[in-house]
């Protein structure tokens, strides 16, 4: 727990668990703004929506009392029940290194965000290109290649054979 | 028998030169899968949809999904045995002794007991599919909107109760995906609900957006989270894949009752691959004549969980056929598909596209034994797959993910969508909910929104349609039982618990 990264993994589960009550209020106020059609009165798209949304905050309150309740001192109850020798999946996953989860999403938050200005090559290859080198410097020459193969060939692919358009971008005044 | 018949059929549709080809790309892809570590089935079907609606007809589709489901349980079990990484879930238990018995120079007898258990449990799934699909689905035309209703109520409780993780979080995994389903045009009344005026979701979340979002991006964040500083595995040499007289005498068993248990497990909506594979090593272990030697490397450990494993895929399709209700994550993404090709699931799809059930039944049986083939004779070529750097995997699986979504629909907003869903996934994970009941809440939402709605519509209003006949009030009854087992089991502790405090108060 020394590390500080892992120190905020650790309020992450109680944070977001409290959070679920916050939003199971929101879904039932949200379904409630749907209107109501005057006619088919018997259920209108409101009644499943409300439905939903009252299990969901009754199942979210549990869910943030046995949190509250595990982090004022009942710890040691969250080994959840044994179902008949089963053991089952591990509650929590662990994650070593944080620095590479906020990289990855903030690569592939890039990677969407200039998926149509770039075009599908130019986003794709340097994306595979950087994400694998970032985590294997020392082969980044096959890096490279993997990166410069796959994305042309599924363009290709895609474009031709399927025929499904992709962005071509910058490749655009190329290819014309 | 129909079954015969049908199944006759079938085999006339699955012997077609192009169906077979599909069936062994079924079941090659299915094995990469397997062994490849971050991709399941479920990811790798939602990945293929862009190639199966342009390339293949609905018959194709699903014979190819088929050898897929099938073949990700065998490739599953080769990493487990050799480098003691499951590429699945279902794959732990495998790991346990599979590996111990390849530290000690077996591993070619695990191996091979595994994908015999699995060519086992599989033709004994796909037999039982067969016999039990048309009466299934005869039974369930005598539904009405109530019982319907009741059946995927229950299918929801289960998977929440039995479904793996913690009952309470399945629960909540269960409602989020109701949820999402309530995203977009209501389907009687057109009114839109949670778009927030975005017209990209008008026609809802779409299932394969969820399934990449959820699996794909999540798993890629756990992969890549935990790649830094990792050990490089060590890939244990094959050796030999003879078994001795003793390792069969051992194994037959275990590949019954594997089966048996794999494919009761696997019908029940929800409670998938991996719980049945946990109950049958703890099965294997109680009746053991050799209980010393598990955790050791026993090979019963590696022959039940492992047929288990592949019946539970076998069992998850019988009420996907019969029924339209999917019974894991992977059935989940299968029906989307098939409905994508605008063919209704539900009891109807055996008697309006018998060539689709029979031609998949057919397929299975012709897909277990290429599997058996692929995965006995050529495993040392699957063993290569694993020379892939997983630097380089994980972030091509993004790229593909990325493509896969776009092609859908060619619209930027779905890959937004994608990062949120993959975002949500993640803590989802790391807080320890269960991702799979998200996708079957997902799936079966706006199908239980319509049965509940016609069904109150055929009673004017009367909520005690849904009680009114002995089989809608058991199945609700069954659904209520299993929400409050978990709940009775804590009353039940707390309480002794109290009378414990209390004794030791008077003892003091």
């Amino acid at each position: 727990m020394s590390d500080p990264t892992e120190k905020a993994a650790g309020v992450l589960e109680p944070i977001f668990t409290v959070a679920l009550v916050p939003f199971a209020a929101f879904y039932i106020w949200q379904a409630m703004q749907v209107t109501e059609p005057p006619r088919n009165i018997i259920v209108g798209p409101r009644t499943f929506p409300l439905l939903i949304g009252a299990f969901m905050l009754v199942v979210s309150a549990v869910l943030a009392v046995r949190q509250l309740r595990a982090a004022v001192g009942y710890a040691g109850r969250r080994t959840g029940p044994v179902s008949g020798g089963v053991p089952l999946e591990d509650e929590e996953m662990p994650i070593r290194d944080w620095t590479a989860v906020g990289l990855v999403l903030a690569a592939l938050l890039g990677l969407f965000i200039l998926f149509e200005p770039l075009g599908f090559v130019a986003a794709i290859s340097p994306f595979v290109f950087g994400l694998a080198t970032f985590f294997a410097p020392r082969q980044w020459l096959l890096n490279l290649t993997v990166a410069l193969i796959f994305s042309v060939s599924f363009f290709y692919l895609f474009t031709t054979v399927l025929g499904i358009p992709l962005p071509r971008g910058v490749f655009e005044l190329l290819t014309d | 028998m129909e079954g015969v018949s049908g199944v006759l059929a079938g085999f006339s549709i699955a012997l077609q030169p192009f169906y077979l080809f599909l069936a062994l790309v079924g079941a090659a892809v299915g094995t990469a899968i397997g062994v490849l570590p971050g991709i399941g089935p479920s990811l790798a079907i939602s990945l293929l949809l862009p190639f199966t609606y342009k390339l293949v007809d609905p018959v194709g589709a699903f014979i190819l999904f088929g050898g897929i489901y099938y073949g990700a349980s065998y490739g599953g079990s080769t990493t487990s045995i050799l480098i003691n990484t499951p590429g699945e879930s279902s794959s732990i238990v495998t790991a346990l002794e599979g590996h111990k018995m390849a530290r000690k120079g077996r591993a070619g007898a695990a191996l091979a007991t595994a994908a015999i258990g699995s060519f086992v449990a599989g033709t004994i799934a796909t037999f039982l599919m067969m016999i039990l699909a048309q009466p299934l689905a005869e039974f369930a035309l005598k539904f009405g909107p109530p019982e319907y209703f009741a059946v995927m109520v229950l299918s929801l409780c289960t998977v929440s109760a039995i479904g793996g993780g913690h009952p309470v979080k399945a629960a909540f995994s269960t409602l989020f995906g109701l949820a999402l389903g309530t995203v977009g045009m209501e389907n009687t009344s057109g009114q839109l609900r949670f778009t927030f005026g975005e017209a990209s979701l008008f026609d809802g979340v779409s299932v394969v957006v969820a399934a990449i979002g959820l699996f794909a991006i999540s798993e890629v964040l756990f992969g890549l989270g935990n790649l830094r500083g990792a050990k490089a595995a060590k890939v244990i040499e094959t050796g030999s894949l003879w078994m001795t007289r003793d390792d069969w005498r051992r194994s037959t068993a275990p590949w019954l009752r594997g089966s048996a248990i794999g494919f009761i497990i696997g019908a029940l909506p929800g409670a998938g691959a991996t719980i049945a594979t946990f109950m049958s090593y703890a099965m294997e272990k109680k009746l053991s004549k050799h209980p010393d030697e598990f955790g050791k490397g026993a090979i019963e450990g590696v022959a039940g969980p492992e047929a288990a494993n592949n019946a539970s895929a076998g069992g998850s399709l019988v009420p996907l056929l019969s029924l339209g209700i999917p019974g894991s994550a992977t059935a989940a993404v299968m029906m989307a598909a098939i409905q994508g090709y605008g063919i209704n699931t539900g009891p109807l799809l055996l008697q309006k596209h018998p060539e689709l059930v029979w031609g998949l039944i057919a397929s299975l049986y012709i897909g277990n034994v290429m599997l058996l083939v692929l995965n006995l004779p050529l495993v040392g070529l699957w063993v290569k797959l694993l020379k892939i750097p997983e630097s380089l995997l994980y972030p091509m699986i993004l790229a593909f993910s990325t493509l896969g979504v776009y092609s859908l629909g060619r619209n930027v907003f779905d890959l937004y969508l994608l990062y949120g869903l993959g975002i949500i996934g993640f803590i989802l994970r790391r807080c320890g909910f269960p991702l799979a009941p998200i996708m079957l809440g997902l799936v079966l939402g706006p199908l239980i929104e319509t049965e509940f709605r016609r069904a109150l519509i055929g009673s004017r209003g009367d909520w005690g349609v849904f009680v009114s006949t002995p089989l809608a009030a058991s199945l609700l009854g069954c659904s209520l039982l299993m929400m409050a087992a978990p709940l009775a089991g804590r009353l039940w502790r707390s309480w002794q618990r109290y009378r414990l405090n209390r004794r030791k108060l008077h003892t003091v």
